[in-house]
Order: C-alpha cells, then sequence, then structure tokens
C-alpha cells in the first residue's frame, strides 16, 4: 500500500516537471517555427489599481514579444465602453469591469499573478496555433460563434504516457491528497475509533460493530467535510487579500516549526508512546464509549456513536487546524469554490480518513483491534512540519507558485 | 524474585500493540511475576512510581529495587535486548 502511494506521488511529481518541460518544448517550437500575430485586447480605466497593475505588467511584457500587439481600451470613452459592454456580453460576464483582457477566444476579468501567468500562456499558445481572433470580430460586427470562445483550460499539457493532463488539476489533487494524508496521520483522537472498535469486538456481535464503527466513521467524514467546505466558501472572498495570506502564512509557518520541535522532541526522548495529556477529557470520552457500547437499545448506541463522533470531531479539528485551514486557502487562492471544491475536498477526506477505514476494516474483519503504530504520528510531525512550513513561505513570498501560475 | 509492572491505558493505542508483546515475553519467562496496572483506575500505585509524560512503560523490579524501566513502543527484538540481562 505504502509502495504504491509511493510510486504514485512519484508518478505526479514526474508529471509536473514533464509539464514544465512541455511548457519548454512550446517555447522552442516558437522560436523555431512560423508564429502566428497575437493582440492583447485591454479596457482600463484611471484610478484602477488592478488596471495600473496590468499597465505596468504589459509595457514591460509586450516589448518581448515580437508578434505581440497591445490594443489599449480607455473606457472613459464612450466608444470603449460599448466595446467592452459587447465584449462582455459575448463572453457571458454579468457585469462590464475593468480591467478586462481578451486574447484570441479567451478573456480574464481582473488582474493578479495567476492572471498574469495565463495571459502569458495564452500568448505562447495563440503563437503557435489556429485561433479566432474574438475581438476583432467584434470590432468588425461580424456575429461571434459559441465555437470561437476558447473554452479549454490554460493548463493543459500532453504528457507522455498520461496523453492531455490538466496540470492545475492534477496539481491541486496532488496537495488534496498529500496534505489529506498527513493530517490524517496526525490522529489527536483516533483511540476513540479504536477504543470503541475494542469495546464493540469484546460484545462478539459483528453486525453491531459493522453498524456502530461505520457510523461513526460516516458521521466523521459528514463532520469533515461540512467544515471543510464551509471553510472553502468563506475564504473565497478574503483568499487573495495580501493581509490574510501573510496572516495564514505566518500561522502555518508557527504551526510547522511546532510540529518540526515535536518530532526533534520525540527524537531526542525515543519514546514512541501515547502522551499522558487531558487525562480528564480522556476518561470522560472513556465513559462515554462504554456506556454507548453496551447500550441495549441499538438506536440509543447509535446515536450515542454520532454524538461521540461530533465532540471526537471538535477535539480532533482543534488539534490539527494547520493543515486543513492550509488546504482551504490554496483551494480558494485558486478560485475553486462551491460544486467545483466538492471533488478536491472529497479527495482530502479520503486520504485524511484512510488510517481510520484501514484500522476499522482491519479489526472488523479479523476481530481483533489492530491499532496504527504511534511511530506514524512521530513521521507526520516531521512531514507536516516541513510542509506547512514551504506552503506558509509560499503564500506570504510566492503565492503565484500556490496558484500554480508557472 | 523479579516482578514486571506494566502501565497502560485503554485510550492508548500503543498499549494495545504493546501488551501482547509483553505477555509473548512474560511467557518465555515464566519465572518473572507479571502484574498490569489502569492509568485512569490504579492512580494511587501508578502515583508513586512517577512513570511520567508517555505510556506505556514497563518497570522491572527485584525486591522492590527498581532494576529497568521501558517506555513507549518497543519492537519484541527491543523488548529482549533490554530486558533479558536483568532475569
Amino acid at each position: 500500500m505504502k509502495k504504491n502511494l509511493g510510486w504514485k506521488m512519484v508518478a505526479f511529481l514526474a508529471l509536473g516537471l514533464a509539464a514544465i518541460s512541455g511548457k519548454n518544448q512550446m517555447a522552442i517550437a516558437q522560436a523555431q517555427e512560423n508564429v502566428n500575430d497575437v493582440t492583447i485586447y485591454f479596457f482600463h480605466v484611471d484610478g484602477c489599481p488592478h488596471c495600473e497593475a496590468e499597465i505596468e505588467f504589459l509595457d514591460e511584457y509586450v516589448p518581448t514579444q515580437e508578434n505581440v500587439t497591445l490594443n489599449s481600451y480607455n473606457i472613459a470613452s464612450p466608444d470603449s465602453y460599448d466595446l467592452l459592454v459587447k465584449a462582455a456580453d459575448v463572453f457571458e460576464e454579468e457585469f462590464a469591469s475593468t480591467p478586462f483582457t481578451v486574447i484570441g477566444g479567451k478573456h480574464y476579468v481582473g488582474f493578479n499573478d495567476s492572471v498574469k501567468a495565463s495571459i502569458q500562456r495564452a500568448v505562447t499558445k495563440y503563437s503557435v496555433n489556429d485561433y479566432v481572433d474574438v475581438m476583432a470580430k467584434i470590432i468588425a460586427d461580424q456575429p461571434v460563434l459559441p465555437t470561437d470562445i476558447d473554452t479549454s483550460s490554460d493548463y493543459l499539457f500532453t504528457l507522455p504516457f498520461f496523453g492531455e493532463i490538466d496540470i492545475r488539476n492534477a496539481s491541486l489533487f496532488l496537495v488534496s491528497l498529500v496534505l489529506g494524508l498527513v493530517d490524517g496521520f496526525n490522529p489527536c483522537a483516533m483511540w476513540v475509533l479504536v477504543f470503541l472498535i475494542s469495546m464493540l469486538i469484546s460484545l462478539q456481535n459483528r453486525k453491531r460493530v459493522w453498524l456502530l464503527g461505520g457510523a461513526f466513521l460516516l458521521t466523521t467524514a459528514i463532520f469533515y467535510f461540512m467544515v471543510l467546505f464551509t471553510w472553502v466558501q468563506a475564504l473565497s472572498f478574503i483568499a487573495s487579500k495580501t493581509i490574510f495570506q501573510i496572516i495564514i502564512g505566518s500561522i502555518a509557518i508557527l504551526a510547522g516549526v511546532y510540529n518540526l520541535f515535536r518530532y526533534i522532541k520525540s527524537q531526542v526522548k525515543k519514546e514512541d508512546g501515547c502522551d499522558v495529556t487531558d487525562v480528564k477529557t480522556k476518561k470522560s470520552l472513556v465513559e462515554k464509549v462504554r456506556k454507548v457500547a453496551t447500550a441495549n437499545s441499538f438506536w440509543l448506541a447509535l446515536a450515542g456513536v454520532i454524538g461521540i463522533a461530533v465532540i471526537v470531531n471538535l477535539i480532533e479539528l482543534a488539534c490539527s487546524t494547520g493543515l486543513p485551514v492550509l488546504f482551504t486557502q490554496i483551494l480558494a487562492l485558486n478560485g475553486i469554490s462551491g460544486v467545483s471544491s466538492i471533488f478536491y475536498v472529497l479527495i482530502y477526506l479520503l486520504f485524511f480518513m484512510i488510517d481510520d477505514i484501514l484500522v476499522f476494516v482491519l479489526s472488523v474483519w479479523t476481530f481483533k483491534v489492530s491499532p496504527i503504530s504511534n511511530k506514524f504520528t512521530k513521521y507526520s510531525h516531521l512531514v507536516g512540519g516541513i510542509l506547512m512550513v514551504i506552503i506558509g513561505i509560499l503564500m506570504i513570498f510566492f503565492p503565484s507558485i500556490l496558484m500554480f501560475a508557472f | 524474585m523479579i516482578k514486571m509492572t506494566l502501565i497502560t491505558a485503554v485510550w492508548c493505542p500503543s498499549c494495545l500493540i504493546m501488551r501482547p508483546r509483553y505477555q509473548a515475553f512474560i511467557s518465555k519467562n515464566q519465572k518473572v511475576l507479571f502484574e498490569e496496572l489502569d492509568f485512569d483506575t490504579d492512580e494511587d500505585k501508578i502515583r508513586a512510581l512517577s512513570i511520567g509524560k508517555t505510556l506505556p512503560v514497563v518497570i522491572l523490579r527485584s525486591d522492590d529495587r527498581e532494576l529497568i524501566r521501558v517506555i513507549g513502543e518497543k519492537s519484541p527484538h527491543e523488548i529482549e535486548r533490554l530486558l533479558t540481562p536483568f532475569l
């Protein structure tokens, strides 16, 4: 299992590297073959800070591209404003806001590092591929066909063995998988599941073990899903604010350093075991689990298990807030929210719970409790600590990398 | 008489892992007297042993003199290596 997972991670890393090399190949093709002319249509207005930032970028970028022409429109002029309204209508944007950029069949609203990278990718793509200049059609009063709009992903690369891969989706998939897995191996409260299973097994009722243990896992999954999904939606409004990135990045670095400190401490002590902390809470939970597991009424036991799972997950969340917050912040930074975030949240959840699921299935299958060694917790502190520090630094100093704006 | 005291807790997965390992060791060394204390229910006895902040703990004693203390998870091989010289 571990070996297989390792292979998959290596494959994805190779995929990322291959994607970057694919981008280089495109640049080489551009240098060697005849390149198409590309026009950037840029709508802006005075006093708009994002417009200023894009003007600064385009003033630097366009002169370096021989085949690129820049057409700028200040929408203070009624003609330019009318053209922007037409363009916004064609691209089905609700509001005609600035900065608004059109290249070929693609358009970008607003400006940040991600848009900057997308503009460069679009120029590279249209330089070597046939395309429809939608703005030219709008200006010439020609009808724009639905097929003229370029809905392809900016992050699509053709890779050997894998075929066409959306590198941003693959990167977000990998982020969800790794962060979920590391978070899952930091089990502050996994002992509750283990204790519940051992109590249920002692009653020698396999059906009850499946149902109550399964209810515990299902409640955990639903609870964690709701928390992560809500965070993504909330963060989508503030994720791109620099001050917020600095706050989250700083918290990530502090949490990472604390995790590394715990790893070093456990290495020095050479004692891989259970920490004797929060004994009162543990004792109280032990009593609750005992009552629930031995309750005569199945429905009472079920309600009790669901209640305990909610309490346990509140503890778990407080104990490992760093990684879920980082994960949801990365999704929000990439503009992933609403329905599109569900897939990544589910991937995070699957790998977050994979150790719980393994322990549960193995224990019920063999009818013998099979806990996971605390040595894994130690390594989760090491890997989690390193990841948190790296992501924290990227979030503060190089947020574009976390937006996969290579 | 050598006495082995194993201190565990029901909320400790490492204790679940280590209990059968120590039981296997005892079954091979039957002259050793074995006792298991529960961290939550045998508080008075455990307080006297000052066991620190990590479980499980094994204390090997001879006539109330502590011979060795083993803390946390250990492999069966490590258990043999650490405890056998005192038997």
